[in-house]
């Protein structure tokens, strides 16, 4: 390939490889991957994979891509509404105080502050910024977008682009200009007679033209500047940016939104900037309110609502994951979505799931056409095998005498079956979290989290809550009672359709409940709670029992935690401490077939088999904070010229017939090669020793010089790519030596 | 980067995670313990002990010591219990799915990327291979290489951009003639000092959430994960439709990293082909970006700018007289005589083999090269400024100057025979 050339020039920087279109041009797979109309053998030559060769069947990829594309989807729209709707306060609220801006300003003030508005964005997600630009500038979704009119005029700057405070004006002033350029008509502005472009008053000039052009109210339109990552700005420069800016208003009415990560209090802007500069502003907070029940609400009303119908359940795992990320690391709904993304995509690994729909493979004609293959005997088999695992299965082959139509109706069933197992206990879940708020509200103790209770119901392991609860019920006084049965009767009256009908005799039983609630109390509360905790037995059972589950639901599948969330340090220190673990032939390099007699040495003896970086590290350490290199240099050549005289017993061993010597490493003292300069005793006894091996000879003249040029490159070669990763420090300290950079390696055993 | 909070700071991370290895003390517990007691090391100085490689010598020996252990090519487990092209496929729908790929682990992972970019990637869309461990690499070059695909360059918009944001323009917008071509850039050390500039590391998270751009980056640092915030690790693509985004000015930047474990324990050899092989500290600069250490440590290493190199005194020896040179040709008889007498197996330190100045200055008057001592200094002078030979002032009684090349016995014994060709 032409390429590869290219790519192993190390001249090279950069390198372009063009697209290999096979077949006709422009079969790119759009966004999500998925092209329908192009032949499904086709697109599965270099897109379809499985992890189960042998229970999977051909075209199961992009039949579970399909399924993955339509439950994500689903998912995901669920998750933005639920965003959408968090966002939607704050947005209004920035929305508001910049329409409020200039117009209502304390009386008798000096001059003119510059309102700033702060904004504690943490948490929210990335639409969010989207969100506010649009409401600021008034494009609405029905408003066709160019027609800015009437809004404000927003530009962003981000901390990249202001290094300097010129280069932080210059992108203030261009940001407007080019981005409204088409309103003014572009091309006005010579090089030679025109202002330069970091100077605010080319700004006001450009504003007073807009204001021709657009023909509108001074007092409507506002230069909103949005500062991202507000933290990340050198305060210095922002602060001339402010100064500057507060001199241009009101004339310009500029109107600052800053973006924090960080929380309102302390508040950052009132730690870092002086007073000097915080009496010009105007500061103005909205908060995002982000806390762990922003994570809970939206889990509970994506995953456990009774209105909404998610494809794919998550299972305890990924929740528990979720709510341990989310506490631990990030708060950003971002990586919400993306977690859950990764667990569907997961989850679509398995090839059962291809029958996650009814339209897959749920017709028997194609069911039939796809399964009927013989390529598909894999898939089937364990299918059956699933299907029929509690029976004894002692032919290997029943299920070929079982029609696929058969197969088909029973994995139909099993997904009526678990379909309204999870709605039905979404309902319980509901009651369940009904009456615990209202335990709550009326001062008592519930101890059991959110979370706790979304794991504990999947896994039906949850009966010491409804005990308690339905203990709680029963000491209910009267007027309690009374609270409580029309919110459990307003709960069943407003459940969707598809479950009324099954819950039918719990509402009855409530409506019962509620006819009598005049009578003596501790009678109907206790019925109730009997009632109660009969409908929570009967509902709440481990979804992992119902038939096929896992098409439908992803259990206690760990989440894939790396992928998001790697250990970088353990993976590298495990490749150079225990690189046997990582490579087929560190393992066995010389050690498992040829090294069984002898070898009851020391842990030197294990480092003789490790490549070299691996020798070098574990000196490493084992030496003390600094290093010095002279030494770390001869450790290293010890073990090598152990390695050197071990690999010599071991070929010693192998070939003992060869030349008729005997198999030992002692051989006489004859010379086999006649050395180019004269040798003093110890190294021509190495020589001997090396030169036994013939094919050693060819591979390399080892003189002891040799010998010796080669251990120093290596180390050199050992010891740079230590450096290269990061292990070294160059202190210059002391003449060759250098300082550890990672202390925290385990011994090795 | 290199600091040691920045490794309390990961390990931290590491422990949260229940990582693989059980540390037997805490990070900042066995700094402690190291920095407490003064590490006891010998005053051994390894430059002034062992003589530097030059970049021959180490090629050769390297090569023969590639050349044994070529039938032991690591085979690594890193694509698990699935074959090549599982993992690679598994990896090209986490790219189609929307994120960015992040390769970690030890070991070169050149090659399988690479791999991966021709055999996998070249099918789907553009690639952009960028070889970010060369220290020559800018941000002119992935934009040269990326304006390679074509429509790129004759892309025009409306709007006045950037070469960065026409790039990003070009690539956000879908075209008349069907969807958009999509971009793979894989970045080999996204981590190496070049990739970690500003200027680049803008473009990059720029184009890391363009909806047609997909990222495949490999590190290899210990520290790298401190280059991204949380934000930037999290953020996601935004959904293709997007129009005119560029126009708007919200352009989000970030990685949407996904990681991945690629051990292969491969050599960095093509990675470290700009280090300094003379110098213990020859990869400092390609690892850190610095140059201050590797100035500190051969300053005070016994020879200043480098080894001296075979070339270097061919080059001194053809500028210089003729009485000059034989000056030079006895000086490394003479030495190589002392080198073969002695015969031990330290030939490192080859100050004991040389000459000192009065023996030099009679054999040199005996042999008509210099007749007096201002004459004779005069010759060593240019030598000695060239570094072909060096002195020391041994100090007490009946000591003196002392003289010597600072040469391998095998390259002075090339030298002298081109110089007896003569």
């Amino acid at each position: 390939m032409a390429s590869s050339g290219i790519l192993e020039d190390i001249n090279r920087t950069t390198a372009y490889i063009p697209h290999q279109e096979e077949g006709k041009k422009h079969r790119l797979a759009p966004d999500t991957s998925i092209v329908r109309d192009c032949t499904p053998d086709a697109q599965s030559d270099h897109d379809s994979y499985t992890l189960f060769p042998d229970r999977d069947f051909p075209n199961g990829y992009e039949l579970r891509l399909e399924a993955y594309s339509a439950a994500w989807l689903k998912c995901l729209t669920r998750i933005q509404e639920l965003t959408r709707a968090l966002h939607a306060p704050v947005v209004d609220e920035v929305s508001e105080l910049v329409n409020k801006s200039y117009i209502d300003i304390l009386p008798g003030l000096p001059y003119a502050e510059l309102p700033v508005i702060s904004v504690s964005t943490n948490g929210a997600s990335s639409s969010f910024l989207d969100e506010i630009t649009s409401k600021l500038e008034g494009r609405d979704d029905d408003a066709l977008f160019g027609d800015v009119n009437g809004g404000h005029l927003v530009t962003h700057i981000l901390p990249s682009d202001c290094p300097n405070v010129p280069s932080a004006m210059k992108t203030l002033v261009t940001g407007f200009i080019t981005k409204y350029e088409r309103e003014l008509g572009s091309g006005k502005r010579k090089a030679g007679n025109s202002l330069s472009t970091m100077d605010i008053s080319l700004l006001q000039a450009w504003f007073d033209a807009l204001l021709r052009v657009r023909d509108g109210n001074e007092n409507e339109i506002r230069l909103v500047i949005v500062l991202h990552d507000f933290e990340q700005f050198e305060p210095p420069i922002v602060q001339d940016l402010f100064e500057i800016c507060s001199l241009a208003i009101p004339r310009l009415p500029f109107v600052f939104v800053l973006l924090l990560a960080s929380s309102l209090s302390p508040s950052y802007i009132h730690m870092s900037y002086p007073r000097r500069i915080l009496s010009l502003l105007q500061i103005r907070t909205c908060v995002f309110p982000w806390s762990i029940d922003v994570l809970h609400e939206i889990l509970l009303k994506t995953f456990f609502d009774v209105d909404f119908e998610p494809e794919v359940m998550i299972g305890p795992a990924q929740i528990d994951f979720l709510v341990d990320f989310f506490e631990r690391h990030s708060v950003s709904l971002d990586s919400l979505v993306s977690i859950l993304q990764l667990a569907y995509m997961k989850h679509f690994e398995e090839p059962l799931t291809v029958f996650l729909q009814n339209e897959q493979l749920g017709s028997s004609d194609t069911g039939n056409s796809v399964l009927g293959e013989p390529a598909s005997f894999g898939f089937l088999e364990a299918l059956f095998t699933r299907l029929h695992n509690t029976q004894d299965t002692g032919d290997q082959k029943e299920w070929l005498n079982t029609s696929i139509d058969s197969l088909l109706s029973t994995v139909r069933t099993a997904r009526e079956t678990f379909q309204s197992r999870v709605r039905l206990l979404r309902v319980a879940l509901q009651m369940i979290l009904l009456i615990r708020t209202f335990m709550i509200s009326e001062g008592y103790k519930v101890e059991a989290t959110l979370p706790e209770l979304m794991c504990g119901v999947m896994r039906g392991r949850i009966q010491n809550v409804t005990k308690y609860l339905c203990t709680m019920v029963k000491k209910l006084r009267k007027e309690q009672i009374d609270r409580l049965l029309p919110e459990l009767r307003n709960f069943f009256a407003s459940l969707p359709d598809n479950v009324r009908e099954a819950e039918k005799a719990i509402s009855s039983r409530i409506d019962t409940a509620f006819s009598a609630r005049d009578d003596e109390v501790h009678v109907v509360a206790g019925l109730l709670s009997e009632w109660l905790l009969a409908y929570f037995e009967e509902r709440i059972i481990s979804l992992e029992d119902t038939p096929l589950w896992d098409i439908w639901y992803t259990g206690s599948t760990p989440f894939p935690a790396d992928l998001l969330n790697p250990s970088i340090r353990a993976s590298i220190l495990a490749g150079l401490l225990h690189p046997q673990e990582f490579s087929t032939s560190v393992a066995t390099n010389g050690r498992s077939i040829h090294n069984t007699g002898d070898d009851g040495e020391d842990e030197d003896d294990s480092l003789v088999h490790m490549p070299d970086t691996t020798i070098l590290f574990q000196r490493y350490l084992e030496s003390g904070k600094m290093i010095n290199v002279y030494d770390w240099f001869e450790s290293f050549a010890v073990v090598l010229e152990e390695q050197r005289r071990h690999r010599q017993r071991t070929q010693f061993r192998n070939l003992p017939e060869r030349n008729g010597r005997p198999p030992t490493p002692r051989t006489p003292r004859t010379p086999q090669t006649p050395s180019r300069h004269g040798r003093g005793r110890k190294g021509s006894q190495r020589k001997e020793q090396d030169s036994d091996d013939p094919s050693e000879q060819q591979a390399e003249e080892d003189t002891e010089e040799n010998w010796r040029l080669k251990v120093q490159a290596r180390f050199i070669r050992a010891l740079h790519e230590l450096d290269y990763v990061g292990f070294i420090r160059h202190t210059g300290r002391r003449a060759d030596h250098v300082m550890r950079t990672a202390f925290d390696a385990p011994i090795s055993e | 980067m290199d600091s040691d909070d920045g490794s309390d700071a990961c390990e931290q991370w590491e422990s949260e995670l229940g990582a693989p290895v059980a540390t037997s003390t805490p990070s900042f517990e066995a700094y402690f313990v190291q920095a407490s007691s003064r590490s006891a090391t010998s005053s051994n100085v390894f430059s002034s002990r062992i003589l530097p490689l030059s970049a021959d010598e180490y090629a050769t020996a390297i090569a023969a010591y590639k050349a044994r252990s070529q039938d032991q090519t690591v085979r690594t487990r890193w694509t698990g219990p699935w074959n090549e092209t599982t993992a690679f496929r598994r990896y090209a729908r986490e790219l189609a799915e929307g994120f960015n790929l992040l390769f970690y682990g030890f070991g070169s992972k050149r090659t399988i990327l690479n791999k991966f970019a021709t055999e996998c990637l070249a099918k789907k869309g553009h690639v952009v291979v960028v070889n970010g461990f060369q220290p020559n690499t800018t941000l002119k070059d992935i934009l040269a290489s990326i304006e390679r695909v074509p429509g790129v360059l004759s892309h025009s918009s409306s709007l006045a951009l950037s070469a960065e944001q026409r790039v990003y323009d070009f690539f956000a917008k879908s075209s008349q003639d069907g969807p958009r071509a999509h971009l793979y850039l894989v970045v080999h050390n996204i981590d190496s000092p070049v990739m970690r500039s500003q200027k680049i590391r803008n473009f990059l998270s720029l184009l890391a959430l363009n909806p047609h751009v997909h990222l495949v980056a490999s590190i290899d640092r210990l520290n790298v994960p401190l280059l991204y915030s949380t934000s930037d690790i999290t953020a996601r693509k935004s959904p293709s439709h997007n129009p005119g985004d560029v126009k708007n000015g919200v352009l989000s930047r970030g990685y949407a990293w996904l990681w991945h474990d690629l051990t292969t324990l491969s050599p960095y050899d093509f990675e470290l082909t700009y280090a300094d092989r003379s110098s213990i500290s020859g990869a400092a600069a390609l690892s850190t970006g610095t140059r201050s250490a590797r100035q500190g440590v051969t300053a005070g290493g016994a020879t200043s700018g480098g080894p001296l190199s075979e070339a270097a005194v061919v080059h001194v020896l053809a500028a210089v007289t003729v009485k000059a040179k034989k000056l030079f040709a006895f000086l490394a008889a003479k030495q190589m005589e002392n080198i073969e007498a002695t015969a031990t197996e330290n030939s490192n330190d080859l100050q004991q083999y040389g000459l000192t100045y009065d023996a030099l200055f009679s054999a040199a008057r005996a042999e008509f090269i210099a007749t007096n001592d201002t004459t004779l200094r005069s010759l060593l002078g240019e030598f000695m400024d060239h570094g072909l030979i060096l002195s020391v002032n041994q100090g007490g009684q009946g000591g003196g100057e002392t003289l010597w090349i600072p040469l391998r016995k095998e390259r002075i014994m090339k030298i002298l025979q081109s110089l007896n060709n003569e």
